[in-house]
């Protein structure tokens, strides 16, 4: 049997690994497409299956009985949906769903688990960053207001993808935020009035990156950081924050 | 910081109060209990500041109960609790050498410290030690999830009622010592609103309070206050301590 043409790949999570497991891995690995509101993982499901997305963006939220939905992670090319399963969890406890479409690869769970039992590298990277984002991501949602929180999440979309136009409705914003969706177009409204970002058709685009990442909370940078900490995103991380 | 340190004088006695070191193979547990101390705690002593060097872990006992506080410019905000279901200094077990967070005592009591080089040992090189431990890890992140959407979404009551009640499926007992200034910094909330919820509270008969101690009085109403992050987060805590109901050794 011919062995399988070496793939290359864009998630970092998969290039952390040692070459020999990531050969190891790939039989297993399936390709997907991921389609916009496609949902990857039910809240209370009890998964079955792992994503690697290479290109894209899932959201990861947390949903009440009346409907209410709140965004806690978002997860691109560097990381993996489904860690929580891996690490033993029963039940999902959050709804993750495609919301910019691109591609990625399934893996049964059963394999990753196989995996990450015997490489304690793969564990961490399953779940430093993720324990990071939505830790603070609960800390954020009390205190910080909309525009920052708005700012910090089109900058954190923005650095998972690998173009500027980021197909983003104010509906879903509103999802990710926990806001009505009115509220959300004022906020945007007075991001592209001071030339922040532009949003047309349906598509977000940043314009000032600088000064978005200063309307920012510093939530958006200490996430970041500490991905860029973990190799999971490209950039060095500040140097280690000082005792408050 | 007052801490006391004294020598476990029933190891097995203490090691029952914590429900991830009771699941743990006796093998695991007789190997690691040299490297074991029982420590005191006093309410707001700190365990960890952001930025710390995780050098040890510690495993709640069934009197205590920590609070994992993240740090932003402004202020601490709680994002989780962790009772004798669990251990702070899971950064530890991941591969990170810092804990991101503060983490504090919330009610005096005790818990069992260890050095994190001798757990991290054992976890490297047995399957169990590892389902055991990410299992709890799996539940904490569930916990944290949950709460940022309570954090968004729902009022000071919601979240002041559910916070009391966590906090007494942790620590066995009636009234929890708990000043109004340290819940309104678990809370993220300014002190005045804190005291105006908690009274509210008081005056429907739910909750009883002096200054410095905190009272249920009447769960089952209180549970209705609360918002229902506190049955998810429940479902969550009692999974972990199921699972290892399952895997406990003698």
């Amino acid at each position: 049997m011919k062995p399988p043409r070496t793939r290359s790949y864009s998630n970092r999570t998969l290039l952390c690994l040692p070459k020999e497991e990531l050969r190891r891995l790939e039989p297993q690995l399936t390709p997907v497409k991921l389609n916009v509101h496609e949902t990857l993982i039910g809240a209370g499901d009890k998964a079955k299956h792992a994503f690697f997305v290479e290109e894209g963006i899932c959201s990861l939220v947390v949903e009440m009985k009346d409907g209410i939905t709140v965004e806690v992670g978002i997860i691109g090319k560097e990381s993996v949906v489904g860690a929580p399963a891996v690490l033993g969890a029963d039940h999902s406890p959050n709804r993750a769903f495609i919301q910019i479409a691109g591609s990625g690869y399934r893996i049964s769970l059963q394999h990753l688990r196989a995996q990450a039992e015997r490489s304690s590298e793969l564990k961490s990277c399953l779940v430093q960053g993720l324990l990071a984002m939505t830790s603070q991501s609960a800390a954020c949602n009390r205190i910080h207001d909309l525009p920052e929180r708005l700012a910090r999440w089109l900058l954190t979309c923005r650095d998972r993808l690998d173009y500027d136009r980021m197909p983003l409705t104010h509906e879903f914003l509103a999802i990710m935020l926990g806001t009505r969706r009115t509220t959300v177009t004022l906020a945007a409204g007075a991001l592209q009035k001071a030339g922040l970002i532009a949003y047309s058709r349906g598509h977000v685009t940043i314009e000032n990156r600088a000064d978005l990442e200063n309307t920012a909370c510093e939530c958006y940078a200490t996430v970041r950081d500490e991905y860029r900490r973990l190799g999971l995103l490209d950039g060095k991380p500040a140097s280690r924050r000082p005792d408050v | 910081m007052a801490k006391k340190y004294l020598r476990a004088s029933g190891p097995q006695k203490e090691r029952r109060q914590n429900h991830l070191l009771a699941a743990l193979p006796s093998g695991v547990r007789n190997r690691l209990s040299s490297e074991m101390e029982v420590i005191h705690f006093e309410a707001g002593d700190v365990l960890f500041n952001p930025g710390d060097a995780v050098e040890f872990v510690y495993f709640p006992h069934r009197n205590t109960m920590f609070s994992l506080l993240c740090s932003t410019e402004a202020t601490f905000v709680e994002i989780g609790v962790t009772g004798s279901e669990g251990f702070v200094g899971v950064p530890g077990i991941l591969g990170s050498d810092v804990s991101p967070h503060q983490v504090i005592a919330q009610i005096p009591g005790s818990a069992t410290k260890l050095r994190v080089r001798a757990l991290q040992s054992e976890f490297q090189r047995d399957a169990r030690v590892q389902k055991i431990l990410l299992k709890y890890v799996s539940s904490l992140l569930a916990q944290v999830s949950q709460t940022a959407l309570c954090n968004r979404i729902h009022t000071i009551e919601e979240r002041l009622a559910r916070w009391l009640l966590i906090s007494q499926d942790r620590v066995r007992a009636k009234e929890l010592p708990l000043k109004h200034e340290f819940l309104a910094k678990m809370l993220a909330v300014n002190r005045a609103n804190l005291t105006l919820a908690a009274l509210k509270l008081k005056e429907s008969g739910l909750i009883h309070y002096t200054r410095a101690r905190v009272a249920v009085v009447d769960r089952k109403r209180l549970e209705q206050v609360s918002c229902s992050c506190y049955r998810i987060v429940r479902g969550h805590f009692r999974n972990v301590l199921e699972s290892n109901r399952g895997t406990r050794r003698g």
